[in-house]
């Protein structure tokens, strides 16, 4: 780990916490205009809603990952200690 | 065959919320933008499988996005074929589901074959059928045909020798449809930026007929300004230059010899002026625009039609234009109109007024801008006073001296008293033509007097007089210019003698046919109904032995001031005082029928409201006042 110290690492977790539940409700939205069948209905449309379930799913799983990741780089980091 | 149903509204918000899901993966994964949440991970050395899953993710939403943005553009072309629909219903299909660019590589292979061979067969037809509202296809088409292409194409089919005997005009719309549909391709291919050459000038017919062409059965109504350049720089920059009359210029030539072979005029510059019917607003905003004004236009197309007819499709075609422009349209045309529109309608008026005659193919038109323009016609026909009474212009913006306020008209402009004669008589050729402004003036007669009766009950005013004067003189300018210039004069006064001996015979109310009632009443001086009244039927001996046109003028206008209140306290009604004899069911004024065809009823009622001075002395005032206008306008007219 080269340079990084820990305090980089949190400054990382907090950036990607302000913005990692955007990402999970990324298709939260299209998924609610198929829902509301205003836009697109139809046996084709069904499936494109469901796939958009899907891959709403693997978004989700996809981030928590990335979030559990850093988690676990920031808390494998050594203290620092604090200037004195 | 399998449907889906699609809303346009709806598929735009599903792009776009696609659209902004595709950044907020980017964001992380930083395939377009340098900086990204895996580079920021990277730099500090942390990895995670996360993003193998943020990465199917984005390659199935940039499929999705393709996938929607695809049915969006159909749904486009769909909505224009299914107006006012929710949801437009679109066939799911090996087509629907082509990526974009494939739709687009079909249309350019279509458009190859059909440069190679110059022409539409019956296989090529058959594809375009399918593509015509496909925006991907129909934009790959067109950008690889090319625009001096098409419009040969166009113009190829416009032609009787073009081999495709009777299917001309249906292969033309579809090229036109499909042109429309090209347009609507949110993000077209190369090529068709081309297109701008439409509103280059050009001195081929064959190509500015083809351009046009190929404007008159799609929807460009979401491209106007598509539609604008292209009916300026093919054809009316011309007619608007100075040598619009020399044959060479482009909106003098037509297309061939003679008739086309789809319905539609040879003329280049009728053709120009049709596209304009089509789009009300466009249309006023190109005629606004030119470099002539509109009044110089009317005088150049009627130059152009003359009498007898040669370009009888300019005039049509002009005349439509004039329609859409000035907000004529309708029935009945509209009598609201922007600032805009009455501009050119003070143009056009005047314009066709400085000609003794006009081209029969615009006198329909003529007769509509009359209706709807009702209220200036009503005010140009107020005689002014001073030593050459009436003898004024036309403006728009000044005022008549003396001009009586608060008659409740709203005109846009005021034209003189000549020029209403003039352009009210250039209708008159047939009773179809004039009929609408009779509709027209009736009602805004009907409606300004009882707004005058009610202003003037209320403040003792002077309103009715003023109301009444002034539609004397308008029926006097009317009258005379139908007596000067209707073929059919005779044939038309018997109709509605017909029509209102039929009141008198059958008992049908009050309620006079449209425009039967102005007639009557402009009828009301210059004699009594007997002498029209002539006939030997049973009708006519009725209404010429019991009555008076002066006298049936006198009923409408009591009639109207009962209708309003004139003599009526909180207390009491004005008809609690009348004989029953005149009452009918519900104590209400009998009809101006069964009064008129008895004696004695008559007689009751004429001296019942002389008995009501409230009445009496409105109603005479009234009539002197409608005497009044309508003599002042014969002197002026006596005079020019």
């Amino acid at each position: 780990m080269n340079d990084t110290t820990r305090a980089d690492l949190e400054r990382l977790q907090i950036q990607v916490g302000r913005i990692i539940g955007d990402l999970k409700a990324a298709l939260d939205a299209p998924l609610a205009i198929m829902a509301s069948g205003e836009a697109w209905t139809g046996n084709r449309a069904n499936g494109f809603g469901t796939s958009m379930e899907i891959h709403k799913d693997v978004l989700r799983q996809g981030a928590d990952t990335i979030d559990e990741d850093i988690d676990a780089a920031v808390a494998a980091a050594p203290a620092e200690e604090a200037p004195a | 065959m399998t449907f889906s149903s699609v809303s346009v509204a709806g598929l735009e918000d599903l792009v776009a919320k696609l659209q902004i899901a595709l950044r907020e993966l980017d964001d992380f994964l930083g395939y377009t933008t340098e900086r990204s949440v895996r580079a920021d991970m990277n730099r500090l050395d942390v990895t995670s499988t996360g993003f193998e899953d943020l990465a199917v993710v984005h390659e199935w939403v940039e499929s999705a996005l393709r996938e929607t943005q695809r049915r969006l553009g159909l749904a486009r072309a769909l909505e224009h074929q299914q107006p006012g629909a929710p949801m437009v219903r679109l066939e799911e299909n090996a087509l629907t589901d082509y990526d974009p660019l494939l739709a687009e590589r079909q249309g350019r292979d279509l458009a190859t074959r059909v440069k190679e061979s110059g022409q539409l067969d019956a296989d090529m037809v058959e594809e375009l059928e399918q593509l015509a509202y496909d925006p991907d296809a129909m934009a790959g088409f067109y950008a690889e045909l090319g625009p001096e292409m098409a419009a040969r194409l166009a113009a190829s089919l416009g032609m009787p020798e073009s081999g495709v005997g009777e299917n001309a005009q249906h292969y033309l719309e579809l090229l036109s449809i499909g042109l429309a549909t090209a347009m609507m391709d949110a993000t077209p291919p190369d090529g068709m930026g081309a297109f701008s050459e439409f509103g280059l000038a050009t001195d081929d017919p064959q190509v500015a007929w083809g351009r046009l062409a190929l404007l008159q059965y799609g929807d460009f109504s979401g491209q106007q300004a598509f539609v604008e350049q292209t009916v300026n720089g093919t054809a009316l920059d011309a007619f608007a230059a100075e040598d619009w009359a020399d044959p060479n210029n482009i909106s003098a030539k037509t297309l061939g010899d003679g008739d086309t072979a789809v319905g539609l005029t040879e003329d280049i510059g009728a053709l120009a002026f049709g596209t304009l019917a089509r789009y009300p607003g466009l249309a006023t905003k190109v005629l606004s625009e030119q470099d002539i004004s509109a009044k110089e236009m009317t005088h150049r197309v009627y130059a152009a039609a003359g009498d007898p007819a040669q370009r009888a499709d300019l005039a049509d075609s002009f005349g439509l234009a004039i329609e859409a422009a000035t907000g004529s349209q309708g029935d009945p045309p509209s009598t609201e109109h922007t600032p805009e529109q009455a501009a050119l309608a003070f143009e056009f008026i005047t314009g066709s007024a400085d000609h003794e005659s006009i081209p029969p193919a615009i006198k329909d038109t003529t007769a509509r801008v009359a209706a709807a323009y009702v209220d200036e016609m009503v005010a140009g026909s107020f005689i002014d006073g001073g030593e050459m009474s009436g003898d004024r212009g036309s403006s728009m913006d000044v005022m008549p001296e003396d001009f009586p306020q608060g008659t409740g008209l709203s005109p846009d402009f005021y034209l003189s008293p000549r020029a209403v004669h003039r352009f009210l008589g250039g209708f008159q050729d047939q009773i179809g033509y004039s009929a609408p402004f009779e509709v027209a003036v009736e009602s805004l007669y009907n409606s300004s007097l009882a707004d005058a009766i009610v202003a003037d009950k209320a403040d003792g005013g002077n309103r009715v007089n003023d109301v009444m004067s002034l539609f004397g003189a308008a029926a006097t300018l009317y009258f005379e210019g139908q007596r000067e210039f209707a073929a059919d004069f005779d044939a038309r006064e018997q109709a509605r003698k017909g029509a209102v001996a039929k009141i008198f015979t059958e008992g049908t109310g009050t309620v006079l046919p449209p425009g039967v009632g102005f007639w009557l009443l402009h009828q009301g001086v210059g004699g009594k109904l007997d002498q029209w009244a002539n006939s030997t039927d049973t009708e006519g001996a009725v209404i010429a032995e019991n009555t008076d046109a002066a006298q049936l003028r006198w009923y409408m206008t009591v009639h109207a001031m009962i209708g309003n209140g004139v003599g009526s306290t909180p207390e009491a009604h004005v008809m609690d005082s009348a004989p029953e004899a005149i009452k009918g069911e519900y104590g209400e004024l009998l009809p101006m029928d069964q009064i008129y065809a008895d004696p004695e009823l008559r007689r009751q009622f004429m001296e019942w409201v002389q008995s009501v001075p409230a009445l009496d002395d409105m109603a005479d005032a009234g009539t002197d006042a409608w005497d009044s206008g309508w003599q002042g306008a014969q002197t002026f007219l006596g005079r020019a």
